[in-house]
């Protein structure tokens, strides 16, 4: 009697497979169960992971700090400055080195941005596109100048990243503006739009010289 | 010809290649970034999506997933589970990407390398993400149980295969 129960429901449950296959193309899954096993796989890699982050020596703390530090009350720099990188100067900072004719901006942002806008004389070198753009910029940047490097604003790295190559290179007088393209066109001060130092204008100024 | 591509595309062979193609994909990518947890958190904060308190938590675990649900995809083990965790990934990757694409912000994918000089190609990214997306969900939904560790224990044990069953002869 148990028996033939047990083989009456196989033979049901046969039947209902086949008639899913039939309806439905394939067959039906227990979507419950995949969803408990797939959180039962990511608590496993919590555990693996955590207890590797603890016990392999490269682990990193939980918690990071990636707040921006604020060094004064207008002077905010990324994370990741430390002691010893290029001088973060602020804005005003900033607009005393505009004054001076021995300072040199250099916009580290990509060249599209700087065509849309950046402050007034600044030098477009991309810091993500550096050794393609170095040896057409380096002519303009003497050594001897004193070089206020920028990008978008305080969130952005590429300014501060941009002034340690520069520094490798051999430049000694950098300082790197925090603040950056945001800050400046918030304060209204001299912007200008328009061509970067793209081939085609470089080109352009040599036919002009010779 | 479409039946031919739809009759390749489902066979168990292909899903076995299928699945060796996500799984070693993923053991690679995930290898370099548990090996260097600082740089790969340093690039999570670059796409600037996490809320800073999650993204050293989410540095640290995420390689993890990656690694353990790779192994799973080639080894056959929850391979519904583990193909949907990946494929849940790739879509996370793939809307992670784009925001950035559409904001602008040029920065360092972190996908296979964690180097900071790493190329950056949004675009092709972006074909092979949902290329990958694609294998994922082909081998999530073709239920192929060929080539499985979990096939090969349910022989050995002989396991009743379906709960109901079991359910029903108790009443």
């Amino acid at each position: 009697m148990h028996k033939k129960n047990v083989r009456l429901d196989k033979s049901l449950h046969v039947m209902r497979v086949l008639r899913d296959i039939k309806t439905t193309g394939h067959i039906k899954r227990d979507f419950s169960s995949i969803f408990l096993k797939a959180v039962g796989i990511v608590i496993f890699a919590f555990i693996l992971a955590l207890s590797y982050n603890s016990f392999s020596g490269r682990g990193i703390s939980l918690k990071g700090t990636w707040s921006n530090k604020i060094l004064s009350d207008s002077l905010i720099v990324p994370y990741s400055y430390q002691k010893g990188d290029p001088q973060a100067i602020t804005l005003s900072e900033a607009m005393m080195e505009f004054q001076s004719s021995n300072t040199i901006f250099l916009d580290a942002r990509l060249e599209s941005d700087y065509r849309q806008g950046h402050i007034k004389g600044a030098v477009n070198l991309p810091y993500e596109e550096f050794d393609e753009f170095y040896p057409k910029v380096a002519p303009k940047i003497a050594k001897d100048k004193i070089i206020v490097a920028y990008c978008d604003g305080t969130e952005c790295e590429s300014s501060l990243l941009l002034a340690r190559v520069l520094r490798e290179e051999g430049y000694r007088y950098l300082k790197v503006f925090f603040g950056g393209w945001s800050e400046w066109e918030k304060a209204g001060l001299p912007i200008e739009k328009g061509e970067g130092n793209s081939k085609k204008n470089v080109e352009k100024s040599e036919k002009h010289n010779q | 010809m479409w039946r031919n591509l739809k009759s390749i595309i489902n066979s168990q062979y292909t899903v076995l290649v299928f699945r060796l193609i996500l799984g070693g994909i993923f053991i690679y990518a995930s290898l370099d970034k548990i090996a260097h947890p600082e740089q790969f958190a340093r690039i999570v904060y670059n796409y600037k999506i996490l809320p800073h308190s999650l993204i050293n938590i989410f540095a640290i675990v995420m390689p993890w997933v990656e690694l353990i649900c790779g192994i799973f995809v080639i080894g056959g083990i929850f391979v519904e589970s583990s193909s949907s965790i990946l494929s849940l990934l790739l879509i996370a990757f793939v809307i992670g990407l784009s925001v950035n694409f559409l904001r602008g912000l040029d920065m360092n994918c972190g996908c296979f390398s964690t180097d900071p000089q790493g190329k950056k190609e949004g675009a092709i990214l972006l074909i092979k993400d949902f290329v990958l997306l694609a294998i994922g969900l082909q081998i999530f939904f073709s239920n192929s149980r060929f080539a499985t560790l979990t096939s090969v224990f349910n022989k050995s044990f002989n396991k009743p295969r379906n709960s109901e069953v079991v359910r029903m002869d108790d009443d």
